[in-house]
């Protein structure tokens, strides 16, 4: 579906003209935010990836904004990995990020220590970096990103996935606020609700699935596989 | 919320009037400057869709024109009193739709 048919669906419920433009907007957004609210991380559309290079001797960048060597990433969730390498290497190298907390980096290394960054922690939109960098270095986050529903009717282009791959989850996450708001019939915003509770649980099987395929190594806590556990640390989910 | 809806296949051309005698009581016409845009569905300006403007006594017309299949325009009429210089609007939700049923 594009912008415009899913608009269409969920004004057909409330009649083509009763409920304003502005608040159909306003609701189909707050239906993608509870969809991607509940991902655990992300979903695969809210993958992105963010180069960057660090200043030498300053420890902090601002993820939102692009101050001081800030990352300007508005829409940011919740980092995936972070690599660094030297601006001449041409081979990234792991920096820890979200396994350890700021008071753990902090007595981890001297607080006048520099060098090329272990460790990154994320403080509410500020991304720390252990030790502090002594040099330029060559920086990329992988990361999750909150998506906006589109603007304007680009569906079509397919370039968005929600729209065009899950639109019915849209739908009836519109359909529950203009059942509450425009119609108070709680009745039938509960419907909608369970609906849209189904919808939410189909994408997140599907994200899930193609996250396993790309990413996720399934392995068993004892047994015969239990030696496997040291690869490939951070990347494994324990069953 | 628009003062109208109106649906629109692709290749029809609507011509759309506003009379804005109850909202300039004190002008008798309205002059050259009225003037009619209109912005798609993000907010930013679309002159395609709208024809040259023409106004007539009180009356402003406007031509409604093409659009993008599945897109809802607001076209913002804009009529300034010749005598007063007051301006008053009247908005018109233009959903732009190719499939039959919708219209």
């Amino acid at each position: 579906m594009n912008l415009g048919e899913v608009k269409d669906v969920v004004r057909e419920h409330f009649g083509r003209v009763g409920w304003s433009t502005t608040m159909l907007d306003l609701a189909l957004g707050s239906a993608r935010r509870e969809i991607e609210k509940h991902a655990e991380g992300g979903y695969y559309w809210m993958r992105a990836t963010k180069s960057f290079s660090t200043v030498a001797a300053q420890q902090d960048y601002s993820i939102t904004t692009s101050a001081s060597g800030g990352l300007d990433l508005a829409d940011f969730k919740d980092a995936r990995a972070l690599k660094v390498k030297t601006t001449t290497d041409t081979v990234w190298s792991d920096v820890s990020v979200g396994e350890v907390t700021q008071e753990e980096a902090e007595s981890m290394f001297a607080t006048d220590e520099t060098t090329m960054p272990l460790v990154a922690v994320i403080d509410n939109v500020t991304l720390k970096l252990f030790p502090v960098p002594d040099v330029v270095y060559d920086m990329k986050l992988w990361h999750w990103e909150w998506t906006d529903n589109p603007t304007t009717n680009t569906g079509a282009t397919g370039t968005d996935e929600l729209t065009e791959r899950f639109p019915e989850a849209l739908i009836f996450g519109a359909l529950v606020w203009g059942s509450e708001q425009f119609e108070h019939n709680s009745q039938d915003a509960d419907r909608w609700a369970q609906k849209f509770h189904e919808q939410r649980a189909l994408i997140h099987r599907h994200s899930l699935e193609r996250e396993r395929q790309d990413r996720l190594i399934f392995t068993p806590m004892s047994g015969p596989y239990d030696g496997r556990r040291r690869t490939s640390l951070g990347r494994q989910v324990w069953v | 919320m628009a003062n109208e809806v109106i649906f629109k296949h692709v290749n029809d051309e609507h011509l759309h009037t506003v009379d804005f005698t109850d909202d300039l009581p004190d002008d008798t016409t309205i002059s050259a400057s009225s003037v009619v845009s209109a912005v798609d569905s993000g907010g930013t300006a679309d002159a395609t869709v709208v024809g040259t403007a023409t106004q007539s006594g009180m009356v402003l017309s406007c031509p409604l024109i093409a659009g993008t299949n599945g897109e809802d325009y607001l076209v913002t009429f804009t009529g300034r009193g010749t005598t007063t210089s007051r301006d008053a609007t009247k908005t018109v939700e233009m959903r732009v739709r190719n499939k039959t049923g919708i219209i």
